[in-house]
């Protein structure tokens, strides 16, 4: 596994990226660790069904919100299936496109937030830390994806009984006022990348996915190490369908989209 | 040490200056002279040494201390606890710049105004010769005497310099 | 020079004039005293109440998360512009005509940014940690980002508020040693005695003093225009459409000029007839004062129109859908409101030298534009958030009950410290009014006489 230390994959990152890195010179956000976490997304495949809200819902302990605070804009969905319809009556397209934070790595919500509540871990993941949130709201206004959400409320109001008793124990609530988003089901990482270590290896292609992977019954999202050029995240994203959302905007996301022919 | 103060009072600017010029006729030492005012006016007016101030290299120094001040905390701070954020270095001069800048400044306005009250011997609520007048408007000069000869001649000067008045502080 | 001081003391005119409102007191003071104190006082409850309940209480919403408390900040930093800021630079231009104005404008900085320094820390989703963006040595050895625009503001707004204070505080101290010798009662001249710092008015003292107010108007302005350029920064280094843009630093501060120098003239006016001081501002002034506004209103009225038609003529689609939310869309009515307040009233207006030098033309005015400025704040903030990024999240904004209290709260709290600050200090910096008149020399021409100058 000596080959995944050093391996480097054009389609995970360009060839920017391999600057030196220094006090002075940008860090190369995948520096020093095996592991590039990135997500696929096959747009031709996706049914729109929300199976991966649910799913990110039931693991992520995301707060639950009844019809009037969806309606006022105050649901937490970390994953959301936007859906969009082409055309006119009766010749009507619906077109889904699942979004969830992009990981960027030139993540523009991580810069301004002025108590690093929000860094670049060297996994490449956007992290994000409750703690030292104090909800300014400015990773919000400066995300183009609009995928991080604030809490409204009380997390003992979010989660009466008996919903306090589906949480999941691997993952924190969030109390009001901080800010939360997608993670990559950052605990499942966690866990699994302790075990390995344990056991003197890396993590292997597929031993974990995240929880909206997992749940997708059409194989829409694949969820991998991005410097494994063998693992079905790079193999996924070796297509000439792929895009990523806002591109110009030169974020770049590890979120890769397929898009515009049949898979 | 118990200096004798003799004040003279004033209405107008030149009998006051022409006073000062009659005390130093009558060998008075130019920094035993004090003139008070309630507004200023050009030095040039009273005829003694000019005043000196450090002020601007005071400022100067502070500014510099700040620029420098500046830079360790906004470099050193992200260097000492390295986290990347946005693809961005870690020591970024650009945004470095603009927290030397405001520190620069913030230590040179201090600085401004710690000297300024420094050298003027501010705050001092000690009893020292004053005269209310100067609130209105009066010139009113004081000069420090050693001893008692010394400030009855000086009081014969300034009666002779057309003083609205001359009075003591002890 | 001839002087004509009086005979005794504590019967000086200028002194007994300006010095009126820090001895003698008005039911009407105590009447606009309590007035603003309940506004304030329902402000401050509706923001511990919001503190206790969380922000779901007001209109924001994702993707809004700044509305009104941000259009708020930006308007009362913007306020604050022209106290400190034209203080500094007419008396840098040695223009003798500042004296009667400089103290109230200065006052009006430190007060204004008092304020705004608020919002901030009201808009926080945690409050209660909002240290954590100090920079202090800390048991989690963690610093502040100063990466981040809300770190510079930090920073930008500590070193204005500190060297505002500073400015208004240094050159009023021989005030309060006039106030000092005229004081009566023991409490008002302990208090006095106490601010005047034992001044004397030495030949030494009045060296330094000419010489600190110099050194610190050439320090202070520089971080006046850093100010608001920072706020604008908060904007400009967002991914954010009509937000990314260079012009926004020149156009902030000149915005926070232009609103800034309509308050100045809505206080000069309230001040003068309030304290009957017409014999010390007059319309030579307030025609002076609205000059510099006109020269602001031209110029932001320049970098607006540049703006406007860069994006407009850009036509980039994420730009454009915001720029039709303005001219046709939702925001139609606070843009054409915005624009004949700032614009096509106020120029044409303050072209005239009638309306110059109208006190109660003025007060409309000044008013006018400050409506059209938080407009402008407004328009700046939220337009962009509620349709930028996916068009699935696009939204809409209505500000709630709690932001109207939290807009009421730092006009009721900046009047009520104003009004505290008339009976703490001279409100016409005598020492200067003084100067001048000692200055004051006339020279005849054929059959003119004409101010001679005779200051330095």
């Amino acid at each position: 596994m000596a080959d995944l230390m050093t391996a480097t994959h054009e389609a995970a990152h360009g060839a920017d990226h391999g600057a030196v890195q220094g006090a002075m010179a940008a860090p190369y956000a995948g520096a020093g660790s095996p592991y590039r976490w990135g997500m696929s997304v096959d747009l031709d495949r996706c049914t729109g069904c929300g199976a991966c809200v649910v799913a990110c819902h039931a693991e992520n302990n995301l707060p639950i919100a009844g019809p009037i605070d969806t309606d006022e804009g105050r649901s937490v969905d970390w994953m959301r299936v936007e859906r969009y319809w082409e055309g006119h009556y009766p010749e009507v397209t619906a077109h889904f496109v699942p979004v969830m934070c992009q990981h960027c790595t030139n993540a523009p919500c991580e810069p301004v937030c002025p108590v690093f509540a929000t860094y670049h871990t060297p996994e490449g993941l956007n992290g994000m830390v409750y703690n030292r949130c104090i909800g300014t709201q400015y990773c919000q206004n400066n995300d183009p994806y609009n995928v991080r959400f604030f809490n409204w409320f009380e997390a003992a109001l979010n989660f009466v009984e008996p919903l306090a008793n589906q949480l999941n124990p691997d993952v924190t609530v969030r109390s009001r006022g901080v800010m939360e988003k997608c993670t990559f089901c950052v605990h499942r990482i966690r866990e699994a990348a302790a075990d390995a270590k344990a056991e003197e290896r890396l993590l292997e292609d597929g031993e974990i996915t995240t929880a909206c992977a997992q749940s997708c019954s059409a194989n829409v999202i694949t969820f991998g190490n991005l410097l494994d050029p063998h693992s079905k995240v790079s193999t996924a994203i070796a297509s000439a369908r792929r895009f990523r959302l806002l591109e110009a905007l030169g974020t770049e996301p590890v979120v890769y989209y397929l898009k515009g022919g049949q898979a | 040490m118990s200096d004798t103060y003799v004040l003279a009072r004033y209405r107008e600017v030149d009998p006051a200056a022409a006073g000062i010029q009659r005390l130093l006729g009558a060998s008075v030492k130019p920094e035993d002279i004090d003139v008070m005012t309630g507004v200023p006016y050009p030095e040039e007016v009273w005829g003694l040494p000019e005043s000196k101030s450090n002020i601007r290299k005071v400022a100067a120094l502070f500014w510099v201390i700040g620029a420098c001040c500046g830079f360790t905390l906004a470099a050193g701070t992200a260097w000492l606890y390295p986290l990347p954020t946005g693809g961005k270095p870690i020591v970024s001069l650009p945004t470095t710049a603009v927290i030397v800048y405001e520190m620069s400044m913030l230590m040179g306005i201090f600085s401004v105004a710690a000297a300024t009250l420094i050298e003027s011997k501010l705050p001092n609520f000690k009893k020292l010769p004053y005269h209310p007048a100067v609130s209105d408007g009066h010139v009113v000069l004081s000069v420090r005497c050693m001893d008692e000869s010394q400030a009855t001649k000086v009081d014969e000067v300034l009666k002779a310099s057309n003083a609205d008045e001359v009075l003591r502080h002890v | 020079m001839k002087l004509h001081p009086p005979l005794v003391h504590g019967d000086d005119k200028i002194n007994r004039d300006i010095l009126r409102p820090l001895f003698e007191t008005s039911w009407r003071w105590w009447a606009l005293f309590g007035l603003c104190l309940t506004g304030f006082g329902a402000g401050f409850v509706t923001w511990m109440w919001m503190l206790g309940a969380g922000m779901w209480v007001t209109g924001l919403h994702r993707p809004v998360m700044w509305g009104v408390f941000i259009a708020n900040f930006v308007f009362w930093v913007g306020l604050s512009h022209s106290g400190t800021l034209i203080s500094a630079i007419l008396r840098l231009a040695k223009a003798d005509w500042r004296r009667p104005i400089t103290r109230a404008a200065e006052a009006m900085t430190v007060f204004t940014v008092l304020m705004a320094a608020q919002f901030p820390l009201i808009h926080l989703g945690r409050t209660w940690f909002f240290y954590y963006i100090i920079p202090y040595v800390n048991q989690r050895e963690m610093w502040g980002n100063f990466r981040s625009p809300l770190a510079w503001d930090l920073m930008a707004i500590l070193t204005y508020l500190s060297g505002s204070l500073i400015y208004l505080y240094l050159p009023t101290v021989p005030d309060f040693a006039i106030a000092r010798d005229y004081a009566t009662t023991p409490v008002r001249k302990k208090l006095f005695t106490m601010l005047a710092l034992g001044w004397r008015g030495t030949r030494k003292e009045w060296h330094r003093m000419n010489l600190a107010i110099l050194m610190l108007a050439v320090l202070v302005l520089p971080v006046a225009v850093s100010v608001h350029t920072i706020v604008s920064w908060d904007f400009a280094m967002a991914l954010a459409p009509q937000w990314h843009t260079t012009i926004f630093g020149p156009y902030f501060v000149l915005g926070a000029i232009y609103s800034g120098m309509a308050l100045v003239v809505t206080l000069t006016v309230l001040i003068r007839w309030a304290f009957k001081w017409e014999d010390y501002i007059t319309p030579f002034h307030l025609d002076k004062l609205s000059k510099i506004m006109l020269v602001a209103a031209i110029l932001w009225t320049y970098l607006w129109c540049g703006d406007y038609l860069i994006t407009w003529y850009g036509r980039l689609p994420e730009e454009k859908v915001i720029l039709d939310i303005k001219n046709g869309g939702a925001y139609f009515w606070h843009q054409l409101t915005m624009m004949l307040a700032n614009t096509i009233v106020a120029i044409p207006m303050l072209a005239f030298k009638k309306v110059r030098t109208s006190p109660w033309a003025l007060l409309f005015l000044t008013v006018f534009i400050n409506v059209g400025m938080w407009l402008e704040r407004y328009l700046i903030a939220v337009p962009t958030l509620v349709q930028k990024g996916p068009a699935y999240t696009w939204t809409t904004y209505s500000p709630t009950w709690v932001e109207l209290m939290m807009s009421i709260y730092p006009f009721a709290g900046f009047v009520m410290l104003y009004v505290l600050f008339v009976k703490m200090a001279p409100f016409i910096s005598i020492w200067e009014i003084r100067e001048d008149r000692v200055a004051e020399a006339y020279k005849t021409m054929g059959q003119a006489k004409l101010r001679a100058i005779v200051a330095e």
